[in-house]
């Protein structure tokens, strides 16, 4: 990329405890250009939170540099960092109006009261809170305090806005109108955004770039598309959507498709991008693409035992049991014309022309 | 954006209805603390007469009157002032240990810490005072200690039976009640509070002043004045520490009980009750201690 980084992450490690202890985050590599939008994106205990806190200067990495636009940061205290966060509690001032939250930078740094009402003012119209300059915080909705904290750091014009878990907490409704929003400030602004999630359909949407982290390392980092259509292992390819998975009895290499046995069928997959070690292959389906083979149709993999069918709004989840144990669902749509089978059928699953992928179980790009 | 959520706290399941809750205490309140004082700024209006020493239902403000003229209008005030200055001295004292246990202490270490300060608790007013000489006097700790190091000749005298050794043995004794509100008060502060501050861009010093401050505000009030009230009854620090014929309201009250003027004795405790009701609620109107009870961020 020829733009500009914003931030890089250089080799950088956090270890807590006194004993060299796992690490919370281990030799983490990270450039992130400027005015993209990156998210980290991971199940908690990741590290993802940590990674965050140490670009806010709240946390000291145990080794590696943090740079800012080319500069080292790595020394510096929170309120010299040319970037501003949105806690996940907020951390909103109880004692203060809004204007006075969303002023208070301002303030700090000089600006003269008539030219900081003028920004506050403008900057809460930005969060659609153009009114609510004189309540309090505890006369707002989680929604609106949401905005209060939006507005009190984009004030700033802070060249990297850090977000952690900005979503988490909010009813679905809210979620989708404040991520929505997000994005909307973000090609507004232009400014780099940094956020750190667990919901993969918040970095999906959101995201230019996203990081999979997993035990404090970066799985993979690609483009929302990239890691879904092409998951580097089946740690990314569950994390992202593609849930149904199933263990071969054995894969046969190819040239430009691999064969993965399962039972007595014979899958053709999308060759692995990464070589597994001992922990084997995994056949990766989206679960959104499997269907119930028609009659007469041999399907790609079966027969499978039907044990239960979820109604869930837009679909219905099939649970199904393969000849070995092992379980896969799918989801049939409400609307989609085709009955979902009934529990105790038993059924062959079709997904042609969809190909199945196959992946590395477990983290093998250093084998 | 319209929907404003509802502010009124929710009422926890399972509890009778406000009114029939607060029975009991109020009636603890009323029948232990209001229904004694009443009674005592009742007969404070009575009529006591030197000769017989007969107590007679006449209605009179002569009590008052004796309280104004006869020397003890300045006890009053010396024992309102040393409470005062003993309080607010407490109550900086306070802001750093309480900083440390409300803000960087874990709940456990917290728990020992505030324990620690129940101490002074253990031993009677008159012991722990006592001990004070034992530091303060002559040939006590200190003076020793200074005049081995060479820093001083001849033992300081104003460290014992002087103001100065009244509020240390009042600070020692008392600190704990500022101290424990204010722990409360810095517990409260979400770290991400602070944390959003220097985010923000204020250093250590701007976050205390702008953020911390406030918002500890109403319990360094409140431990001001349980400090404050709590000293307005001393006698023990007096009579063992301040100098000689240093008085105080409690032992005027006991004096003057001695030569069973009554009316006289309640008329200075109606005076200092009501002095520091005043206290209180010019502290409730300004400082807004209800914030100490109010739920705070989320």
């Amino acid at each position: 990329m020829t733009t500009p980084a914003a931030i890089e992450l250089d080799a950088v490690s956090k270890v807590y405890g006194g004993r060299s202890d796992v690490p919370v985050v281990d030799t983490v590599s990270l450039t992130i250009p400027a005015g993209s939008f990156v998210s980290l994106l991971g199940p908690s205990g990741s590290g993802k939170s940590t990674i965050l806190q140490m670009i806010g200067g709240f946390t000291a990495p145990t080794s590696g540099r943090i740079l800012f636009s080319g500069e080292d940061v790595t020394g510096l205290p929170p309120e010299r960092r040319p970037c501003n966060t949105i806690f996940q509690d907020l951390g909103l001032f109880p004692h203060m109006t809004v204007a006075g939250n969303v002023g208070y930078g301002l303030t700090l740094r000089g600006e003269p009261a008539a030219r900081r009402a003028t920004k506050v003012e403008a900057m809460l119209g930005l969060v659609d809170l153009a009114g609510f300059s004189g309540r309090r915080i505890h006369q707002l909705s989680g929604g609106q305090r949401q905005r209060v904290a939006l507005a009190r750091a984009l004030v700033l014009e802070p060249s990297v806005l850090l977000l952690d878990e900005p979503l988490t907490g909010l009813d679905e409704r809210l979620r989708q109108q404040l991520r929505d929003e997000i994005g909307r400030l973000h090609r507004r602004l232009g400014a780099t955004f940094l956020a750190v999630t667990h919901n993969q359909d918040e970095a999906l949407a959101l995201s230019d770039v996203v990081a999979v982290l997993r035990a404090g390392r970066i799985e993979q980092i690609g483009s929302p598309r990239e890691l879904f259509e092409r998951p580097a292992n089946a740690f990314v390819a569950r994390f992202v959507g593609a849930d149904a998975t199933i263990k071969p009895q054995a894969v046969e290499p190819g040239a430009e498709s691999w064969t993965a046995i399962v039972g007595d069928r014979r899958i053709a997959c999308t060759p692995p991008p990464r070589r597994a070690d001992a922990g084997g292959y995994v056949v990766a389906l989206r679960p959104e693409r499997i269907r119930a083979a028609g009659p007469g149709e041999t399907g790609d993999l079966g027969p499978v035992d039907v044990v239960a069918a979820t109604y869930k709004g837009r679909d219905v989840e099939v649970e199904t049991r393969l000849g070995d144990g092992q379980t896969l669902k799918f989801l049939v749509p409400v609307h989609g014309g085709a009955a979902p089978p009934s529990p105790g059928a038993r059924i062959d699953l079709a997904w042609t022309p969809d190909r199945a992928l196959l992946v590395a179980e477990t983290r093998a790009a250093e084998a | 954006m319209t929907q404003v959520e509802a502010s009124a706290r929710p009422r926890r399941p399972g509890l009778p209805r406000p009114p029939l809750a607060a029975l009991p205490a109020a009636l603890l309140v009323v029948g232990l603390g209001l229904a004694p004082l009443a009674l005592i700024a009742f007969w404070s209006f009575w009529r006591f007469d030197p000769a017989t020493y007969w107590i007679t239902p006449d209605y009179t403000l002569a009590s008052y009157a004796a309280l104004m003229d006869t020397g003890r209008l300045p006890v009053l005030l010396r024992t309102l002032g040393l409470s005062a200055l003993t309080a607010a001295l407490a109550t900086l004292l306070a802001l750093p240990a309480a900083a440390v246990i409300g803000l960087m202490s874990g709940p456990r270490k917290a728990a020992v810490l505030i324990a620690l300060f129940t101490v002074p608790f253990f031993t009677s007013a008159l012991i722990r005072a006592f001990a004070w000489r034992l530091v303060l006097g002559r040939n006590g700790a200190i003076n020793q200690t200074l005049v081995a190091a060479g820093l001083i000749d001849e033992p300081l005298e104003w460290l014992l039976f002087s103001n100065f050794a009244v509020i240390v043995g009042m600070l020692a004794a008392y600190l704990p009640f500022a101290v424990v509100p204010l722990v409360l008060a810095f517990g409260r502060i979400e770290p991400s509070v602070i944390r959003a501050s220097q985010d923000l861009g204020a250093g250590f010093w701007t976050t205390f002043r702008r953020v911390i401050l406030p918002l500890v505000l109403p319990g360094a009030v409140a431990g001001f004045l349980f400090v404050f009230v709590v000293a307005l009854g001393t006698s023990s620090e007096i009579q063992l520490l301040g100098g000689a014929g240093d008085s105080s309201i409690s032992i005027m009250i006991n004096d003057v009980m001695r030569v069973v003027n009554f009316p006289l004795a309640f008329a200075i405790a109606t005076v200092v009750v009501a002095v520091a009701v005043a206290v209180l609620l010019v502290a409730v109107r300004f400082f807004r201690l209800s914030k100490l009870f109010e739920d705070l961020g989320t």
